[in-house]
Parts: C-alpha cells; structure tokens; sequence
C-alpha cells in the first residue's frame, strides 16, 4: 500500500517536538472536564431528580434555539449583503460583528440593558408592547441573542462565499429575479453552512453567563444556576449540574460535525 | 437580432469600447481573441452583469441597456456551465420556464422536447455531479434553449473539455444551430473553433473590435497584426521590395527571394512585413512539381510534437518558418533538427500586413 507524500518525511525528532507541545493543549483543554466529570460522579443522577436543574437546563435549550433562530433570521440577509456587495462602511460593519466576540460579556450585558431597559426610549416602546428585558425571558433571549448573532452571520457568509456567482448569474439571466434566485439558488447552497451557524450559536448562547445574568437573572438559565450553586452549595454541586450542561454542549457541537461529514 | 452601439465600460483600468456590432438574427457569430482581451467582459455587459458606462445595447430592436438580466430575454452559458448542483437535470432544464410561470404540465412536455433534441432524455433524474463534461454542456445549453431566448450567450463554452469531447460538441453545436436556428454569441480564444462554428467570427483585442467577418475573410485577410496573431501563429517574414510585375511582387529576404502576389503594384526598395499561415507551407524531401511559385531549401531547427499536428521550425539564412504538418507527413519526411528539406508555398499565401519606405 503506498502512501500519500508527506512534507514532513523524515522529520522525526521536529515532529517529536511539535507533538509535544501539541498534546500539551489537548491535555490542558480535556484534564480539567474529565475532573468535571469524576467529581460530579453520581450525583448527575441527583441532578436528575432537581427540578429547578432540569428546568433551567431545559430553559437554556429553549432561550438558546431562540436566540440562534432571531440571529439566524435577521444575520442571514445581512451576511449575503456582506458576502455579495462591496459598499463604503463594509469594513466598519464587519468590525461591529467582532464586537460581541472580544467584549467581555458582562460589558455585554450592561451594553444592552442600557440600550433596551424599560426606561431607555427603546425599551420603553418594547415594554409597551409586551417585550419587557429586565428579569423576563425576552432579556435572556436578547442577551443571548448579542452574544451568538456573530456566529450566525459569520457561518452564513462563510455558505455565500462558497456559492459561486455564476450560479446565480445564470438564474438570472433565465428569467429570475433577483428574490428568486436568492430563494431558489443562493440559500438552498449556503443552507448547510447556515445550519452549521445556528447550532453554533445555539451552543454559544447555551455558554453564555456574564450577559445573561446581568440583563435578567430570572428565569434562571443553567449556565446561570451553575454559577449560583458555585456560590451557594459549592464545587461539588455545581459540578454536577456543569455536566448537564457539558453533555447539552456536546450534543449540539455532534451536530455541528454530523452536518460537516455529511456534506 | 443584437445590435451594439458605443459600448463603453471599465472594469478597474480596463476598458471596452465597442463602436458598433450587429449580430443578425439567427447568426452564429464567434467572438474571438486572446486571454485578457476582454471577452468575457463584454459578453456580461451584454447579459446585465455589468454596468455600462455609455452606449446602447439592443436586442430585436428594444433598448436592454438599462434592464436587469432577467428582463433581457438572453440566455447566458457560462465557462463551466453552472448547473445548479442541488437541482437534478430536470429542474437544472424546467428552471427558466417556471421562472416565467408555465404551467407544470407544459413545463414536463417542454423539457422532455428538449431533452430529445439535446439527446439528453435518460440524463433527467441526474445530478449535475455525476455527468460527463460534454453531458453538462448539453445540459447547460439545453437549460438555455428551452427559454426561447433572443439570443443565446456562451462564455468559452468548450474549453473545459478534453479534444475528443470538444470536436464532438462543435459538430453537435453545428448541428443544433442548422436546426434551431438560434441567435448566439460564443466567446473562445480558439481561432480553430471560432472558424468551425461561427458563421462570421468578431475579433476582439485590448477590449475593442478589431474586425469582423467571414471565418475565410479574418483568417486569410486579417486586418491588423493582432488579428493574425489571434487566428493562430502566423510566419511574419521582413523583406525588401525588389520588383514589382503587375499582381506579382518579388520581396527579398536576405539572401533569398520569395514571390507574391499583391493586387497593387508595390515601389522597389520598399520595407514590407508579410504573413504566412503555418498551414500554407508544403514540406517535402525533394524538389516536387508543384503549383507553389516559391520552392526553398531549408533546415529544420526544431521539432515540436502538438498531438495530431507537428509544428516544424525551419530556416534559411534569415528566413525563419514554422510549418504544420500531420503526423503522417512528419514520419514520412523522417523530419528532425538538423536535416535539409524542401519548403513550397503559394505565392497567393503570403499576404503583405504592411509597407514602408526604407531610411
């Protein structure tokens, strides 16, 4: 059986080296959740039977569809702008979508409970109509919301990228408008890249604490409980719970590799 | 029937300028020209890719210039066709028509109508992927047919494919075109296919239009240098003016002389550049009777292998050739570097590109 050429052949003590370092990050980032997961040991199973767990678990999951499916709905249009035009100010929107990605979160959360809160002449208006951010669901949502929206515009643009112009050229010059072909051509290719970009924000706003616990505390999302029984009931306890958390964590990025492989 | 007139548009520091170019209805025009030469370009700016600085584009008579695409009623085919990978061949074909709101029972009897024409009925269920390359051209032109569109846009539609799947296609298109009698631009940089196909062939270099014509008249008659370079590499020969005896000129190379034939009389000592197509120049081992007013022994310099076709440099004093033979002939001849060999060739071949005054 031959094998493929190697730019490395031969290169047995740098490989040795680069190895090294290497396994290095990969035991640093899986040590510490293999002791995730032996101190919680059986009381995941505690977890289990506590209902306020379960509920904000189940809370995060369905905060963090949610939050995935606004950024989803409002990024897609703006990501196939970004990928399709060149305009004066492309750069300084591009900038505003790493924002989310560098602040630190609790800034975050300040930022958009500032902007939004019943007070504020935004907030004032959504409170009006029922969408109040302070300690309700639609904050947590929000603030999830400023936190993932990056991922679904950024994989979104990353489907666009790949779909090649003249696919669309051709379309259109068949007799489709422009909506139609964006319907039936663009989104239709860049789907699986979507999709990939909205689990990836689901599993981000699943992770998200800082913003969350400061624009609405309550309900009480698990990354949020985590840290409250960190502070109440101790390492142990939150362990437990981290688990839960870890596996919900887990499942979506399985997703998010089912979908790669398939392709 | 297409017609442009003062076509003007830039992309970055290149330009295209068009003064005007009438494609007639159901012409097959080739729009021909080396790599860069702005083609593709054009052929966009046609199709409402492109905006245009100036000018006006008109197709069957109504003004385009400033539709969008899909309002143009042409049909574009693009280099590497673009068919759509998520769609099967059916809907890759049923596209255009459904865009233009056809009914669904119309739209299967259609698509089977041209999927017999095309030959491509069995490939309906298909994915894109799993074609051949001359499949997805049939399909791709199919997909544009189908629309009945004024004229029918093909960006290098053959050059993707190998040489035994291109000459099949160029006699399939041949064909359909005599059929169907659609209205095409077809832009290629191959002067070959451009003869074979086009029933008059544009020349485009540096984004202008250089000449336009009969596939015979361009490449026997090509008005510029470009153009001849663009319909294959001519020989160009430098000589001097010796005489001049009615239609018939004898240019002096050197130390040799080579017999023309010019319709006007050309003053002695003259400077004139003159062309001669590869194709035009008989290699033989021995002096042969021929018809051809020049017969020259040379020597071959170098031998370069191009699949059915040998091109053969050759030389005399400072006459340098290139000559195209077929294999046959090449191992006929036992041509190699080095051996001494008989070049004939018609003196109505040479053509004169330019004069001027020797100082």
């Amino acid at each position: 059986m031959s094998e493929e050429a190697s730019p490395l052949a031969g290169a047995k003590w740098f490989l040795i080296t680069v190895s090294g370092f290497a396994s290095i990050l990969i035991a640093f980032l899986t040590i510490p959740l293999l002791f995730l997961i032996t101190t919680a040991g059986s009381e995941v199973f505690s977890v289990l039977t506590n209902t306020k767990a379960i509920s904000s678990v189940l809370l995060s999951f369905e905060t963090a569809v949610a939050s995935a499916t606004i950024a989803t709905v409002f990024g897609v249009p703006l990501a196939f702008i970004l990928s399709r035009l060149d305009f004066k100010g492309k750069s300084i929107v591009e900038g505003i979508l790493d924002l989310p990605l560098v602040l630190p979160h609790t800034v975050a959360g300040i930022a958009v409970l500032l902007a939004f809160n019943s007070r504020a002449p935004i907030g004032s208006l959504m409170t009006a109509i029922g969408l109040k951010v302070e300690d309700s669901l639609f904050g947590v949502i929000l603030a999830m919301s400023f936190v993932s929206s990056p991922f679904a515009v950024n994989f979104a643009r990353r489907g666009f990228d790949s779909v090649d112009i003249r696919l669309e050229q051709v379309a259109r010059s068949l007799g489709a408008g422009p909506a139609r072909v964006f319907a039936t051509v663009s989104l239709p290719l860049a789907s699986r890249s979507i999709l990939i970009g909205w689990l990836m924000s689901v599993a981000r706003a699943i992770s998200e604490v800082g913003a969350v616990m400061i624009v609405a505390y309550h309900p009480t999302v698990g990354s949020v409980l985590v840290y409250e029984w960190f502070l109440t009931r101790g390492l142990k306890a939150a362990s437990s719970l981290s688990v839960l958390l870890l596996i919900a964590s887990l499942l979506v990025l399985g997703g998010v590799r089912l979908l790669r492989w398939t392709k | 029937m297409i017609e442009i007139e003062n076509l003007h548009l830039k992309a970055g520091e290149f330009e295209i300028k068009v003064n005007r170019l009438k494609i007639r209805k159901s012409e097959y025009l080739t729009l021909m020209g080396p790599s860069g030469a702005g083609k593709t370009l054009f052929l966009e700016a046609i199709a409402g890719f492109r905006k245009i600085l100036k000018g006006k584009i008109f197709v069957e008579g109504r003004d385009v210039s400033k539709l969008p695409p899909e309002k143009r009623g042409l049909a574009y085919v693009p280099q590497d066709y673009a068919l759509w990978p998520h769609m099967t061949v059916y809907e890759n074909i049923a596209y255009g028509i459904k865009a233009r709101k056809v009914g669904k029972n119309e739209v299967k009897k259609r698509v089977l109508e041209v999927a017999e024409i095309m030959g491509i009925r069995e490939l309906l269920n298909r994915m894109p992927k799993t074609l051949s390359g001359g499949e997805m051209q049939r399909v791709a032109v199919a997909r544009a047919l189908i629309t009945e569109p004024k004229a029918v846009l093909l960006d290098e539609p053959l050059s993707s494919l190998d040489t035994a799947t291109k000459n099949k296609v160029k006699d399939f298109m041949k064909e359909l075109h005599s059929k169907l009698k659609f209205t095409a631009i077809h832009v290629t940089h191959d002067p070959l296919e451009a003869t074979e196909l086009g029933d008059r062939i544009a020349v485009m270099i540096g984004g202008e239009i250089i000449q336009v014509g009969k596939p015979i008249e361009v490449l026997r008659n090509p008005k510029t240098i470009e153009a001849a370079w663009v319909g294959g590499i001519p020989n160009l020969i430098e000589g001097i003016v010796k005489q001049s005896d009615g239609e018939v000129v004898n240019v002096s190379v050197g130390d040799i002389e080579i017999v023309i034939a010019h319709k006007k009389p050309l003053m002695q000592g003259l400077k004139a550049l003159l062309m001669l197509r590869p194709e035009d120049i008989v290699l033989s081992k021995s002096l042969i009777k021929t018809s051809a007013r020049n017969t020259i022994k040379c020597k071959v310099v170098e031998v370069e292998d191009k699949g059915p076709l040998i091109h053969v440099k050759i030389e005399r004093g400072k006459l340098n050739l290139r000559a195209v033979i077929t294999r046959g002939s090449y191992e006929e001849l036992e041509i190699k570097p080095g051996k001494e060999i008989y070049a004939s060739f018609k003196a109505s071949a040479v053509r004169v590109i330019s004069t001027k005054s020797l100082k």
